[in-house]
């Protein structure tokens, strides 16, 4: 950015090279003067985020961290449980195999029709319940409302895309059915 | 079981209060929860209202083999914890040796643990790299990062990034996969704690857990020995960490209900 002074001579804002030049050479006073040029660092390199510019050491260590990043690509999958993908090969006659001819879009089709919708999740059950002969597992949350982030969350990630959502979360368990303080068999086993 | 390693890069960052809160509001949404100290500093206990002067614990007797079990504590908010207990300099290096010459120490009891069914596991890790986190990791499910919003905090997200600060060598960048960040102490009012907490919600996207504002509520809890959902249950900050707690929970596989126990005698804390 440009702006006049004294004449037909114009001064640079002090942008963080300016002062750091002028803090080696202990001369805060000193000034650059583009004699009316238009500057060399066009906008592309400046920084993205503006409000990092007052904090250099901020916007080192996020270029360091994406640096890292491309370097090591997070994996998509959180948990190691979730198998991968299967992969069924081809029979081996697959090639020499006729083809199916066309096909007969007069075919009526059926209706698609929706998987019935599952009963309505039980109440969870108590540990003072008598043990069943499988250990129930605790139903899905039903997805139903979206979860409203906190306020501290939701404030940073204004204007922040997410790259998921998060599920909503079970209800919580009333006090009669909330699980006593654990307690291991003191048992050695 | 799932075990949720709390760790930090750097001390000071409020991890072992957010492992003790995310503990009791984990146990409070209806699972068991073992909270296990292996932090040296030992102060994961004083959250749940024991004594100061209570030195007993489970990491300080690693050496020793000792049974787990015989050493989990009752607490008032529900969950089961296992304290580090008391050390000195020459407790700690000695077991650090011992841990360095033999890892099934820890990891023999911790698999027992992770055995039981229904039961969560939360382990609070000493800040910086450590031989347990670079034992434990392996194990974990998620490995929860606390960091503030500050540029020493924001200096270090390449080691996080990078996997090197979960140790386990090559096997780092995998185990990286499963590291999510928390932000604590965020101030609204600090240009600076905005602009941090701004770049790294960018830069981590859904990697970000969540954020917890700064709030005296936290520090009053701990003064009083209790955790925040029972000192002050609307307060920003507790309001917070059950968003985080809920995070937590959405991505870990789901639980079974755990069996009925077998009546026994409490432990006095």
């Amino acid at each position: 950015m440009l702006y006049p002074v004294q004449g037909n001579n114009c001064e640079m804002a002090r942008d963080p090279d300016v002062a750091r030049v002028a803090a080696a050479l202990k001369s805060p006073g000193l000034r650059y003067r583009s004699f009316g040029n238009e500057p060399v660092r066009g906008a592309a390199s400046q920084s993205v985020d503006n409000s990092l510019d007052s904090f250099p050491l901020v916007g080192a260590a996020i270029e360091a961290a994406t640096a890292e990043t491309q370097q090591f690509p997070p994996a998509a999958e959180l948990h190691a449980s979730v198998p991968p993908p299967s992969f069924v090969p081809l029979p081996a006659d697959f090639a020499s195999r006729p083809s199916p001819g066309p096909v007969d879009l007069s075919y009526p089709l059926p209706e698609p029709t929706r998987p019935a919708a599952p009963p309505p999740a039980a109440e969870i059950p108590c540990r003072s319940a008598p043990p069943a002969a499988e250990r129930p597992y605790r139903p899905m949350p039903p997805p139903a409302e979206p979860l409203a982030p906190s306020d501290t969350l939701a404030a940073l990630l204004n204007g922040v895309a997410q790259g998921v959502s998060r599920p909503s979360w079970p209800a919580p368990m009333p006090q009669a059915c909330c699980p006593p303080a654990w307690s291991p068999s003191r048992l050695p086993r | 079981m799932p075990l949720i390693c709390i760790a930090a890069p750097k001390g000071g960052v409020g991890k072992t209060t957010l492992a003790a809160n995310l503990a009791g509001t984990l146990h409070r949404a209806g699972q068991p929860v073992l909270a296990m100290d292996c932090d040296p500093q030992n102060a994961l206990r004083l959250h749940f209202g024991l004594p100061v002067r209570d030195g007993a614990g489970f990491l300080m007797q690693l050496p020793l083999r000792p049974d787990w079990r015989s050493l989990v504590r009752d607490t008032e908010s529900g969950v089961a914890l296992l304290p580090h207990g008391a050390n000195d300099i020459r407790a700690a290096l000695r077991l650090a040796a011992a841990l360095e010459r033999e890892p099934e120490l820890l990891l023999a009891p911790v698999r027992a643990m992770l055995a039981e069914p229904g039961l969560l596991l939360v382990a609070d890790l000493p800040p910086g790299p450590s031989q347990m986190l670079n034992l434990l990791a392996p194990l974990a499910d998620l490995v929860v990062t606390v960091l503030l919003a500050d540029a020493t905090s924001a200096a270090l997200l390449p080691e996080i990034d990078s996997g090197r600060f979960l140790g386990s060598g090559a096997l780092a960048a995998l185990h990286a996969a499963r590291v999510r960040v928390v932000l604590n102490q965020v101030e609204a009012t600090s240009r600076l704690s905005r602009a941090v907490a701004g770049a790294m919600a960018r830069h981590l996207g859904p990697r970000l857990l969540g954020a917890v504002c700064r709030d005296e509520a936290v520090a009053e809890a701990l003064a009083t020995q209790r955790l925040l959902h029972a000192e002050a249950p609307g307060s920003a900050a507790a309001l917070d960490i059950a968003d985080i707690a809920r995070g937590i929970t959405a991505l870990l596989p789901p639980l079974p209900l755990p069996p009925t126990p077998l009546p026994m005698e409490p432990v006095a804390p």
